[in-house]
């Protein structure tokens, strides 16, 4: 008896990795600068299968770690050295679409675009879209209350989550929230949501949806200073204005996005400025007359409206894009995530440029405006001595900068392994320890992704910062 | 107690504890024999508004009518619209008691507003979850936790929220959907339009109430549309006439709450009918709001077993009713939450 023999027991063995090449596909995520080689990946394709891996872990006491796509950008699905890996992504099944209740049933390895998709038919989605969604998991994006750029108005994963079943890791199953949006007693669910795989495993996931918006209007808009866009910004907030989006980025992101898909931004702008307003016709006809006088009035260089659907297109293309299409000026990069207050964001981005040009570093950013997160792409040259580490102290210099200005140290992408040291600055001791109660209430063993989160220990081999093997292939693109 | 050092003091002088806001759900905040009420309405104030971040951070004490007005002077609302606020609901007994009102059917409940928290465990330590940005990923997400837990986890010292702007212009109508069945039907089809609708509520004798918000001009002619395109006629509703929904707000006569789906109205209303029991159906029938004196309660309770549901009542003990979610999650919690079972 051993604990690969109790896992060969429950896994056939094209389930059950053990040798070296299949493990090495596990080693690492999005963020690619840590890697850890597992033990043994196995590959449940029920819910039995997960809740067996568990316990048998939980026998041996072998660390584990639920993994969906891979995709996490902190870090979060970086293997436990040794541990196991629990693969949910042929658990990919949507296992009930109900129109009338406007929810789905899935198990967690379905892919977020998928149930878009499944509920299309029926005039419906999954609001959370982070632009990685053509191949991250629901179940990743509940681990990280991912969110994308329509989280102002819409919210992150947490607020379209209202059931799950897990399992716990010393093999418990519970079951949290339902069929209603409504719940009675604690919201345990709402906690579970954002825990970073520290308290078990997602077997099943209940989302709520909702209807598509009847019509969108996208205006882009070309500045000579930043200031003068998030100035824009605050007057679209101040009207009593709600877009569905609001998206800057700067000339070195712009560059890099024009490069890459032709997307037609102003060529001479030093920002651009992305509003999409949605909902019912004659509220988005209303707004866009009000929104057209607030941009006439902040001065931009030129501003447009997407034509149609195409063009609408082609405007997000650019914005999505940005990120990869930076990483291909450079040959390192890392993307920081961070929130600072809305109305300062003029201050943080002048900031980071000092902050860069002090760390001699070149950053790109773009942000989502609406709600005050900044993603500042910094860029280096691992093969220089000294620039990787100049990159990552600007990485927290600009962390620590949101943190001074009551901001947060991540808007969506987690702490994971990447932002560990930052959680205890944010919160303070007492609120660090208090966590690690609660999570020992849930985990006394902590076995469930040890090492995430919590500032501790020892962290994975680093390895070089680049585009994630599926950004070359050119299939996603981050945000 | 207008410190949090005087009401961790307050705290930690009883091994059993209830902590209280205003009292507007009687139910919720009663009390063991022998234990302290540990009330908060004292605890007020409004410590932080800034309009352009649509947020604030107000003491638990603070009663939502205070921050209504405020929110409302500077043209913002909160959005889940919460009940009793005429009454006095403070905003600490509004969180811990989870309650929505109709309006939350646009934009989420309370749950999906409250971004941060500062609250005191069972056992007397200040923690502090969240924060005071609009979008924030770190750490766990106790402010959620703390919604519904009635007093039972933690005492809610300080909370922050975020806002929306409150619309130019609101829009009330009805449209008889001749019998439950043809309501529910009705609210369904309203349910799966890009209609943006405020609040869709139902009648037990099928009349569908619904609210449009949005620029002024804009209203009539979405509900005409509407109506079109689901085959309904809707009547507009004069707020102040004696038919106003708003007189069967949850809180004054309907004082159960019962969080549903719509395939389960019809037995549900059945079972109320034999009840001669006051309800509605709100939020595209995903929750009940049932009017219960404290004499109905047992049948009540009895009733809701059956049909495998829960009710939170208001008014009249017990406050939880019928088949309530398993407590397996939430005793997990309490073990660093509450570790000497001061607020069980
Ligand atoms: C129809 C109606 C009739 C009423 N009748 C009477 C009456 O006859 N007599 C009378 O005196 N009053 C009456 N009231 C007033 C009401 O009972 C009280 O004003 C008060 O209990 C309401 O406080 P609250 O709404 O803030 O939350 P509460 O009702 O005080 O509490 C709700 C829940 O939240 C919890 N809680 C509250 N604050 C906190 C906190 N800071 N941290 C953690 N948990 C907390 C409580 O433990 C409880 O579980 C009535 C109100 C209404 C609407
Ligand atoms: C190109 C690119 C663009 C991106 N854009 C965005 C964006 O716009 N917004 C955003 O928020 N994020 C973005 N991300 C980050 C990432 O996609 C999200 O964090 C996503 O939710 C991760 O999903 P995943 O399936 O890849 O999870 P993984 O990376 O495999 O895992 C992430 C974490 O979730 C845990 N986990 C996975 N499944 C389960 C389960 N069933 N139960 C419990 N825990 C589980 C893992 O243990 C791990 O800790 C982007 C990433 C890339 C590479």
């Amino acid at each position: 008896m051993s604990f690969i023999s109790d896992l060969q027991a429950i896994f056939p063995p094209d389930r059950c990795l053990l040798d070296g090449a299949a493990l090495a596909a596990y080693e690492s995520d999005g963020l690619t600068a840590f890697a850890a080689t597992p033990r043994a990946v196995v590959v449940p394709v029920t819910r039995e299968e997960v809740v067996a891996a568990v316990r048998v872990c939980a026998v041996w006491a072998v660390p584990f770690m639920a993994r969906g796509s891979g995709t996490s950008l902190s870090g979060g699905a970086v293997p436990v050295e040794d541990g196991l890996v629990i693969a949910m992504n042929q658990m990919n099944r949507i296992l009930r679409l109900d129109p009338q209740a406007r929810l789905a049933v899935v198990e967690p390895g379905v892919i977020n675009l998928a149930v878009s998709q499944a509920a299309a038919p029926h005039g419906l989605y999954f609001a959370p879209d982070p632009s990685s969604q053509q191949i991250c998991t629901i179940g990743g994006n509940v681990a990280f209350n991912s969110g994308g750029a329509h989280c102002l108005k819409y919210g992150m994963t947490a607020n379209h989550v209202i059931g799950a079943t897990i399992v716990t890791p010393t093999g418990e199953i519970l079951e949290c929230g339902g069929e209603s949006v409504e719940s009675l007693g604690p919201d345990c669910l709402g906690l579970f949501c954002g825990s970073e795989g520290l308290f078990g495993i997602a077997l099943e996931l209940t989302l709520r949806l909702i209807p598509k918006a009847e019509l969108f209007h996208t205006l882009l808009a070309g500045y000579d200073s930043t200031d003068k866009a998030g100035e824009a910004v605050s007057a679209i907030i101040a009207a009593g204005i709600l877009p569905g989006a609001i998206e800057i980025m700067d000339r070195l992101a712009i560059d890099a996005a024009e490069a890459a898909t032709h997307c037609g931004y102003p060529p001479n702008a030093a920002t651009v400025l992305i509003v999409e307003l949605e909902g019912p016709i004659e509220q988005v006809e209303s707004e866009k007359q009000r929104l057209a006088a607030i941009i006439e009035q902040s001065g931009p260089l030129e501003s447009r409206v997407a034509r149609d659907a195409d063009d609408r297109a082609l405007i997000w293309k650019g914005r999505k894009s940005a990120f990869s299409a930076v990483g291909r000026l450079s040959p390192d990069f890392i993307v920081q995530d961070g929130v600072v207050p809305r109305s300062r964001l003029g201050e943080a981005l002048r900031r980071i440029a000092a902050l860069a040009q002090d760390h001699g570093l070149r950053c790109a950013n773009v942000f989502h405006a609406g709600d005050g997160n900044l993603h500042p792409l910094i860029l280096f040259d691992a093969s220089v001595p000294g620039e990787h580490e100049r990159g990552e102290a600007l990485a927290g210099r600009i962390l620590e900068m949101c943190i001074e200005m009551g901001g947060s140290i991540t808007g969506e992408h987690g702490v994971g392994l990447e932002k560990r040291a930052f959680l205890t600055p944010m919160f303070g001791e007492p609120d660090v320890a208090f966590m690690r109660e609660v999570r020992r209430a849930f985990d006394p063993a902590e076995l469930a992704n040890p090492g995430k989160m919590f500032p501790s220990g020892e962290a994975p081999a680093l390895q070089s910062h680049g585009l994630h093997p599926l950004e070359k292939a050119g299939i996603i693109s981050r945000e | 107690m207008t410190t949090p050092e005087s009401i961790r003091d307050a705290l930690l002088s009883s091994p059993k504890v209830r902590p209280t806001g205003a009292g507007t759900k009687p139910a919720l905040s009663q009390n063991e024999p022998g234990g302290l009420s540990l009330s908060l309405s004292a605890y007020q104030g409004i410590t932080e508004y800034d309009p352009g971040e649509f947020t604030f951070t107000a003491r638990a004490g603070t009663r939502l009518e205070t921050i209504a007005a405020v929110l409302a002077s500077h043209g913002q609302y909160l959005p889940f619209d919460p009940p009793l606020v005429q009454e006095g609901a403070t905003l600490g007994g509004a969180i811990a008691s989870g309650l929505n009102g109709p309006g939350r059917y646009r934009y989420g409940g309370l749950r999906d507003f409250i971004l941060g928290a500062v609250f005191l465990t069972g056992d007397g330590r200040l923690i502090r979850g969240g924060g005071k940005v609009v979008k924030n990923a770190a750490g766990f997400d106790f402010p959620k936790l703390l919604v519904g837990s009635l007093g039972r986890l933690g005492v809610i010292l300080e909370a922050t929220f975020k806002v929306f702007p409150l619309p130019q212009e609101r829009l009330r109508a009805r449209a008889d959907g001749g019998s439950l069945a043809g309501g529910l039907e009705l609210v369904q089809r309203l349910s799966l339009q890009p209609a943006d609708l405020e609040c869709l509520d139902l009648t037990p004798e099928g009349v569908v109430w619904l609210q449009l918000a949005g620029d002024t001009g804009t209203l009539a002619p979405r509900l005409d549309r509407l109506g079109r395109r689901v085959g309904a006629i809707f009547a507009p509703v004069d707020p102040t006439t004696p038919d106003d929904p708003d007189r069967l707000r949850p809180g004054a006569a309907l004082t159960v709450k019962v969080p549903l789906t719509p395939a389960r109205v019809t037995r549900l209303d059945a079972a109320l009918t034999t009840l001669h029991l006051p309800r509605r159906y709100e939020a595209a029938a995903q929750t009940a709001w049932i009017g219960a004196t404290a004499a109905d309660l047992p049948a009540l309770d009895a009733q809701l077993r059956q049909l495998a549901l829960g009710g939170l009542s208001l008014q009249h003990a017990p406050a939880r009713i019928g088949q309530w979610p398993s407590p397996a999650a939430e005793n997990i919690v309490r073990r660093a939450f509450d570790p000497d079972g001061r607020l069980a």
